[in-house]
């Protein structure tokens, strides 16, 4: 029983792990079997966008990624995920009910934690289109949309009165 | 998590959503958060895939090559003998073991012998059919095994399609079959030659269907457990239908159902696809057991496409009188249904025919049909399940004698649609329309949809360029399926209990493809015992706990399994009425509840908390509860008063309670050069009766819409000539995505049905086929003259382009 496997380490989630997996496996394998398994498997050719992880802080289909090429770099899964940005997206989530299976939802809210980082104020084409690498069969996309611009909105209060002039 | 006080943002609505006869109506209507909502933000939730332990065994399945064959040989002993690889099993393995799979349908109603095992044993039926079974430690070896699997092949002539399945004299399908007819139904209502010979007008057409899928975002997945020393099985599974799976498990191996628990996980998506009845649910319990471990498969997307569906012709006839009102209407539908399995994703061909003429009153209707078998993949449960087609062809047939009578579509509609004062309706399938207000609905949609904008819009465009179409279709989806015969018949059962510190649980048949039934449940059931929500836990999906029932198809877990919890809710809540009315020296019948209390109804400030009633009853039952009936647990199950089983003076029945409607309207513009689509602008108006959470319905509403845009435009599972399935990826088998869809704007009306207790109807499903026919419209428009000679869903650039050509020329 001769298989090529391979040691890995890298940091998932905040914390240092090391493992030994199979040459052939995919990231979104490992992490899985690591335990990070709120990114999914959706289709494994890279259509979906369901198993999206963020890799040295860039939004990647963990699918097209060999195991062996995220050794010594840092994924972070939704569940890793946490900022204000990360909250406020969460709290959009849920209020303009962004979800209905929640299958497509970490890569969704991941994709929009990275466009609301870059960008503060897209316009409905700007998320359309940043989300347009992540199917969703439930929602039409509708509650998403709605979702990310809610988050948007609140950010951009939030920094406007981080911006003006105390008053007391 | 803090419930926003907001009220719905839903148009038209208002006081409306309110409803009688459950007492004070706190949460139905309300627009609040899914329960469990943090734990999808957080990623917490855990699906089936979630649940393999490390130490199961995997499965690959080698599959068919051929469409049809006569398996010879099969070599196991290189793949056996591959790393990782623990044991392969083939069909007479399987065989050797277990029984047959039992049919969603009973057995005697096909023409012939129907022995379905979850891997051939001898005549394979469809590429794709599992052969055998490749279990290794890890999904790895065990895919890599696969190609060491050799199977001699005796070919049999496949018929891979409807015409060549009822060719007289042509080859069979399936090699023990007299016929590849299936199944036929004849409808028939008035005198439809004399209807004709009379009418003022008449046309007619041909529309065909490709073949499509349901596609959720989760692909299959099962994970058997065998435990050998208690001889007792578990199986996690992506199931909507838990309690029929465990019954078609006891069957195929031979157990008790008490020996096998079936589990649902949370599912991420199902629209039909995981109703009981594949391969591979039996297949993991047989390896399991056989090998004394733990032993999961989980589909791969390509697999994912082999679920087939809707692909079928119908030729119609429409007449109409001079005033525009339809007098007649027949059509003749052929579908192709593929092989058939254990499943029942065929019936959907037999409920087409019963939704005919859908939301108009037509004396004269004739429509005849007939399901052929073939040797494509199965049919698949699908969301529409058969109506979206109906809908689609008689929402052609209006816009085609609205042609012939120089009439407004719309007002060709207005003159036919049925009158409110006209429910309940008989179809002339036999199935008895509860309720409907459709005419208003229309007027609705043209509040909402700026109709004479897109006309000048359409006129101003340049149509060698781009051609903008405008649509309009309604939509009646029959919900509550419920078919005599069938593993189960359409009841819904719920099981409720007042714990003792006063929290309330539902365990219910119905289960949750992921649409958020749980927290409508939870809000009918609030609304019994003037609690929150919060204060309700809804279990589903484990045939350990909950009660038996269908599952979740057709739209049923309101309509159902929320009308079961509701009537023992209502029993229980007497119950603790006794205790309160006893605490407060009042009558039981002046009692309020309501925000955890329970009052007197005239002076509030006699009151109790609901929490101190129920520990009263707990802690003081040979006291002051000593009548009161213990445990403080009902179980209930519904029937639907408007399912009649026993057929009626004309030979028929009705299987389906509860009609929704909608009616969309569309615009959309054609790329001349490249024939693609852009929908442009959407609306719609719904109407599933009483709202219990505006919210879930608008979401899963748009779902629908967006599903009925995709099937019309993109969507389409194709096979080459061998019957392989060509489109076996997102790539080949496009889904809509962001950038494609417009938003889609939406208004509800409220017509409550009179047959169920809470006034609702289905909610879910209804809306694709809506979405499905506007399009159609839309860009038989956008054709101009040419627009009648539109004859094939979806509109793919190939089949759109010489269309284009022919509306040009
Ligand atoms: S699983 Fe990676 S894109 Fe679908
Ligand atoms: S919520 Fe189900 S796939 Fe997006």
């Amino acid at each position: 029983m001769s298989r090529p496997s391979i040691d890995l380490a890298l940091r998932l989630d905040h914390r240092d792990v090391v493992a030994h997996v199979d040459g052939r496996a995919l990231l979104i394998e490992a992490i899985r079997d690591l335990g990070a398994r709120s990114a999914r498997i959706g289709c494994l050719t890279g259509d979906c966008g369901a198993c999206t992880v963020l890799l040295d802080g860039q939004p990647v289909k963990s699918c097209l990624v060999l195991a062996a090429a995220a050794d010594g770099r840092e994924v972070v899964t939704l569940e890793g995920s946490a900022s204000a940005i990360a909250e406020t997206v969460r709290r959009a989530f849920i209020a303009k009910k962004g979800f209905q299976c929640g299958y497509c939802t970490s890569g969704m809210i991941l994709v929009a934690i990275d466009l609301l980082e870059a960008f503060a104020t897209p316009t409905e084409a700007d998320i359309r289109s940043a989300i347009s690498g992540n199917l969703c069969r439930c929602t039409g996309y509708d509650d998403i949309v709605s979702a990310i611009a809610d988050a948007a909105e609140q950010l951009s209060a939030k920094a406007a009165t981080r911006e003006s002039p105390e008053i007391f | 998590m803090a419930i926003p006080e907001q009220e719905s943002a839903a148009n038209g609505t208002g006081p409306a959503l309110s409803h009688a006869g459950v007492g004070t109506a706190a949460w139905v209507g309300r627009d609040i958060p899914r329960k469990d909502a943090d734990r999808f933000v957080l990623g917490h939730i855990d699906y089936t895939a979630d649940m393999i332990a490390p130490g199961t065994l995997r499965v690959a399945i080698v599959r068919s090559s051929h469409a049809h064959a006569r398996i010879g040989r099969i070599d196991t002993a290189a793949a056996s003998a591959a790393p990782g690889v623990v044991a392969v099993f083939t069909g007479a393995d399987v065989r050797a073991c277990s029984a047959p799979m039992p049919t969603r349908v009973p057995r005697e109603r096909f023409p012939g012998p129907v022995d379905i095992w979850c891997l051939a044993a001898d005549e394979v039926l469809y590429v794709g059919q599992p052969i055998a079974a490749v279990v290794a430690t890890s999904l790895n070896d065990a895919e890599a095994a696969k190609s060491l699997v050799e199977i001699d092949y005796d070919m049999l002539e496949p018929v891979l399609d409807a015409a060549a399945a009822l060719a007289p004299g042509g080859a069979l399908a399936r090699a023990d079959w007299p016929t590849n007819v299936v199944a036929r139904d004849t409808i028939r209502q008035g005198d439809l030659d004399r209807a004709f010979q009379a009418a003022f007008r008449t046309v007619g057409g041909e529309i065909s269907f490709g073949s499509g899928t349901s596609a959720p975002m989760e692909p299959r997945c099962y994970i058997a457990d065998w435990d050998d020393r208690a001889s007792h099985l578990t199986l996690h599974g992506t199931l909507q239908q838990p309690h029929p799976t465990r019954w078609m498990l006891a069957q195929v191996l031979g157990l008790r159902e008490a020996q096998i628990r079936v589990v649902a996980p949370p599912a991420g998506g199902t629209f039909g696809l995981k109703m009981v009845g594949h391969p591979e649910e039996a297949l993991v319990a047989i390896l399991s057991r056989e090998l004394k471990r733990p032993v999961a498969f989980l589909e791969s997307r390509e697999e994912c496409f082999l679920a087939n569906a809707r692909e079928q012709t119908h030729r119609f006839e429409i007449a109409a009188d001079a005033q525009g009102r339809i007098i007649a209407f027949r059509n003749t539908i052929v579908a192709d249904v593929g092989a058939i399995g254990a499943g029942g994703g065929w019936v959907m061909a037999m409920v087409t025919p019963t939704v005919f003429p859908t939301v108009y009153d037509v004396p004269n209707v004739a429509v005849d049909a007939v399901a052929v078998t073939t040797n494509k993949p199965p049919w698949q449960g699908i969301r529409g399940y058969g109506k979206e087609t109906a809908n689609l062809v008689m929402e052609r047939a209006v816009e085609l004698i609205a042609v012939e009578l120089g009439m407004s579509s719309i007002e060709v509609r207005r003159r036919n649609l049925l009158p409110k004062q006209a429910f309940p309706h008989r179809l002339p399938s036999g199935l008895n329309l509860d309720s409907g207000d459709y005419a208003p609905a229309l007027d609705q949609l043209l509040d909402l949809f700026p109709l004479d904008e897109w006309r000048q819009r359409q006129q101003d465009a340049d149509s060698n360029d781009k051609r903008i179409g405008i649509g309009f279709a309604f939509d009646l989806t029959p919900e509550g399926a419920s078919f005599p015969g069938s593993m189960q018949a359409g009841f819904e059962t719920s099981t409720v209990t007042v714990d003792p510190t006063g929290t309330v649980r539902v365990a219910t048949s119905v289960t949750s493809p992921g649409g958020g039934n749980e927290t409508g449940i939870a809000q009918i059931v609030a609304d019994v015992f003037g609690l929150l929500p919060d204060d309700v836990t809804i279990i589903q999906g484990d045939t350990d706990i909950t009660p038996f029932g269908t599952g979740n198809t057709s739209s049923r877990s309101l309509m159902f399994g929320g009308a079961a919890a509701v009537l023992a809710a209502r029993e229980l809540k007497s119950r603790v009425a006794a205790c309160a009315a006893t605490l407060l020296q009042a009558e039981p019948g002046e009692l309020v509840f309501a925000q955890g209390r329970i009052c007197v109804d005239a002076d509030a400030d006699r009151s109790v908390p609901f929490k101190q009633a129920v520990s009263t009853i707990y802690t003081h039952a040979y006291s002051i509860a000593a009548d009161i009936e213990l445990p403080l647990q009902v179980i209930k199950t519904y029937r639907s008063p408007n399912i009649r089983h026993v057929p009626d003076e004309f030979g028929r029945i009705s299987a389906y309670p509860s009609f929704p409607y909608s009616v969309h309207a569309a615009a959309i513009e054609i790329d001349v050069a490249t024939a693609q689509v852009r929908v442009l602008d959407y609306a719609a108006i719904h109407d599933c009766g009483v709202v219990v959470n505006p919210g879930l319905v608008e979401g899963q509403f748009r779902g629908a819409v967006a599903m009925g845009i995709g099937a019309a435009l993109w969507e389409e599972l194709l096979y080459d000539e061998s019957g392989a399935t060509r489109t076996n990826r997102f790539k080949s088998y496009v889904l809509p995505r962001a950038p494609d869809l417009p938003r889609i704007r939406m208004g509800h009306r409220v017509t409550p049905s009179p047959f169920q207790p809470l006034g609702t109807k289905g909610a879910g499903e209804s809306g694709f086929g809506g979405a499905m026919s506007v399009i159609t419209n839309a860009i038989a428009d956008a054709l101009g003259e040419h627009g009648r000679h539109v004859n094939r869903v979806p509109f793919k650039p190939d089949r759109l382009l010489p269309l284009l050509a022919g509306a040009l020329s």
